[in-house]
């Protein structure tokens, strides 16, 4: 069983009258990630019709050089790897918060009851932690005098998750810079964008599988988010986190090095490979020819995936001994790609189905990269 | 389903919530303010209301007092149109079957022969039957009436003359002289008076 605690919670335990008589209030779901930002708006039009919005935008402009726009850095610059900070500054949270609200004119969306966003795991910190849950709070929580246990004082805001299992003494938490959170709520607020709730990638996760799978089916669930720098494997028993890990260097980022490194192309053209791998009409040609040579490091970084997660469902199978695993949801920007997929089928001898949803007063289903922003709309 | 966590910041949190109670404080106080305008305009219509009665009131009494006034009026015509009837009637008690005018016209014509009459001056005439004549004819005629002629001569026999010529005259049904003749200081005139019957 798993339990949250988190600093201020009484502040918005109280849910407003409002909200509780129904869903004739808009929610905005927006799930920063390290690449793109997801954006999922549910709400009712002015004749009382259920409609939803879906928006994507980069995280952060990419400035091109001029030998990137005439692609001569894939023939001329050796190529280099990205630089691993993901940390973003004040100047590019306003930027994005100037590019959303300007997103949101253009989309029509007037009127946001409810702002709940994520920041992906690039911004936080997953770990174990010993000791009572008083003891983690008390230490973790902003403004103690009682140390930071080792840490760096800069990760103040955490939230516990603690496992049901008696055995286990260890507590996995999960913890955000505050001053990344800060940082993206002012320069919201600065836009007239009042985000409420910033929630957590893994109980986002919990909720996307809900969606998925039916908010009553019981037993064993997995999901992974195959994200842009890291993996996340998060386990569900009975719809509740139980298990979160996350598998670093197996991101869509690491597949873009690959790509880099073997094609000698820019980062920007090895992104644009990928993305082309989504689209169901594939182009013959040129293009097929590029993709086919992308097709050897993508089953490479697939099997070393699919390495970390046998790992990970072997500890869930020695955990829970009782429960069988049926199938593996994925999501993310990599749940498009049939290789992962399908890589993923044959080393765990699971069945692996992309994650998919039909928002009220749309005809057709989400991607798998929106499953984030659609557990962020029922965030409750 | 799964219960989410906020990991924003305790004082973005609180100014949040600082947000909220100004952001329903100031519901609050246009509701407040509205509910007070509401009660304030009630108010004041009901003064209006109150105000268009005293007037309506005042205006009652102004009406009421003139209608007084005129009533008053019209008593008073009303008691003066009685007195009048009264006295129409006392003078009909009177003179039952000519009527008031019947009987102001022959006031009249009485008065107006007995002047021509008094000064009638036969002495001085020399043709008295004509004067008398003259006399007699202007009053009016009308059946069973009396009137009265007063003479005044040189002597009893012009008034034993005229007598006679008022009984000649055919005029009048009855000529009687009243009283006797009288003679008038120190002159030598007599006078005499002769009540005629038509």
């Amino acid at each position: 069983m798993i339990r949250m605690t988190r600093p201020g919670e009484s502040v918005l335990s109280a849910k407003p009258a409002y909200r509780r008589l129904g869903s004739s209030y808009s929610t905005l779901g927006m799930d920063v990630g390290t690449s793109v930002t997801k954006v999922i708006w549910t709400g009712r039009s002015h004749f009382g019709k259920q409609e939803s919005c879906v928006l994507r935008l980069p995280t952060r402009v990419l400035r091109l050089t001029e030998e990137d726009r005439s692609g001569e850095a894939s023939r001329t610059r050796p190529v280099e790897p990205a630089k691993e900070n993901s940390e973003c500054g004040r100047s590019d949270w306003q930027d994005l918060a100037r590019r959303l609200r300007a997103a949101f004119d253009t989309a029509g969306i007037e009127r946001i009851d409810r702002f709940h966003g994520m920041l992906s795991m690039d911004w936080c910190d997953l770990r174990t932690e010993t000791g009572s849950a008083n003891e983690i709070q008390s230490v973790a929580r902003p403004g103690s005098k009682s140390g930071d246990i080792g840490r760096s004082t800069r990760r103040m805001t955490t939230v516990e998750v603690m496992s049901s299992d008696k055995q286990s003494e260890g507590r996995r938490m999960l913890s955000l810079p505050e001053d990344s959170a800060r940082a993206l709520a002012e320069a919201l607020d600065d836009r007239k964008l009042e985000l409420q709730v910033l929630d957590a990638m893994p109980w986002c996760a919990a909720r996307a599988a809900a969606l998925f799978s039916g908010s009553d089916r019981e037993g064993l669930q997995v999901m992974i988010d195959w994200g842009y720098r890291a993996v996340t494997f998060t386990a569900m028993t009975d719809g509740n986190i139980f298990y979160c890990r996350k598998l670093d260097r197996l991101g869509l980022r690491q597949v873009t090095a690959a790509l880099q490194s073997e094609m000698r192309i820019s980062e920007l053209e090895a992104q644009r490979l990928i993305a082309r791998r989504s689209s169901a009409a594939e182009d013959e040609g040129p293009t097929r020819r590029a993709e086919d040579g992308c097709h050897g490091p993508l089953v490479d970084h697939a099997k070393q995936i699919a390495a970390q997660v046998s790992t990970a469902v072997r500890y869930l199978n020695w955990r829970l001994p009782k429960t069988n695993l049926e199938r593996i949801v994925i999501s993310g920007g990599g749940g498009f790609d049939p290789i992962l997929t399908g890589v993923l089928s044959r080393e765990l001898a699971i069945d692996v189905v992309p994650w998919s949803w039909t928002p009220p007063g749309r005809t057709e289903a989400l991607p798998p990269d929106m499953a984030l922003a659609a557990g962020l709309v029922r965030w409750e | 389903m799964q219960q989410g966590v906020n990991l924003l910041p305790a004082d973005v949190l609180l100014r949040q919530q600082n947000r909220k109670v100004i952001r329903f404080w100031r519901s609050t106080a246009c509701v407040t303010a509205f509910c007070l305008l509401t009660v304030f305009l009630a108010q004041r219509r009901d003064l209006i209301a109150m105000e268009e009665v005293l007037a309506d009131s005042n205006r009652d009494t102004a009406t009421s007092r003139k209608i007084i006034e005129e009533t008053t009026l019209l008593q008073n015509r009303l008691k003066t149109l009685r007195e009048a009837t009264a006295k129409q009637k006392q003078i009909r008690s009177l003179h039952p079957p000519t009527g008031v005018l019947a009987v102001l016209e022959k006031m009249r014509t009485e008065l107006q022969g007995q002047m021509q009459l008094q000064n009638l001056d036969f002495a001085d005439r020399p043709q008295p039957r004509a004067a008398v004549a003259e006399t007699i004819n202007s009053a009016p005629e009308r059946s069973g009436h009396q009137v009265r002629f007063s003479f005044t001569v040189a002597s009893p026999e012009a008034a034993t003359g005229v007598l006679e010529f008022l009984k000649q005259s055919g005029r009048f049904t009855d000529v009687t002289l009243e009283g006797s003749l009288q003679q008038q200081g120190s002159s030598s005139d007599l006078s005499f008076s002769v009540r005629c019957t038509f």
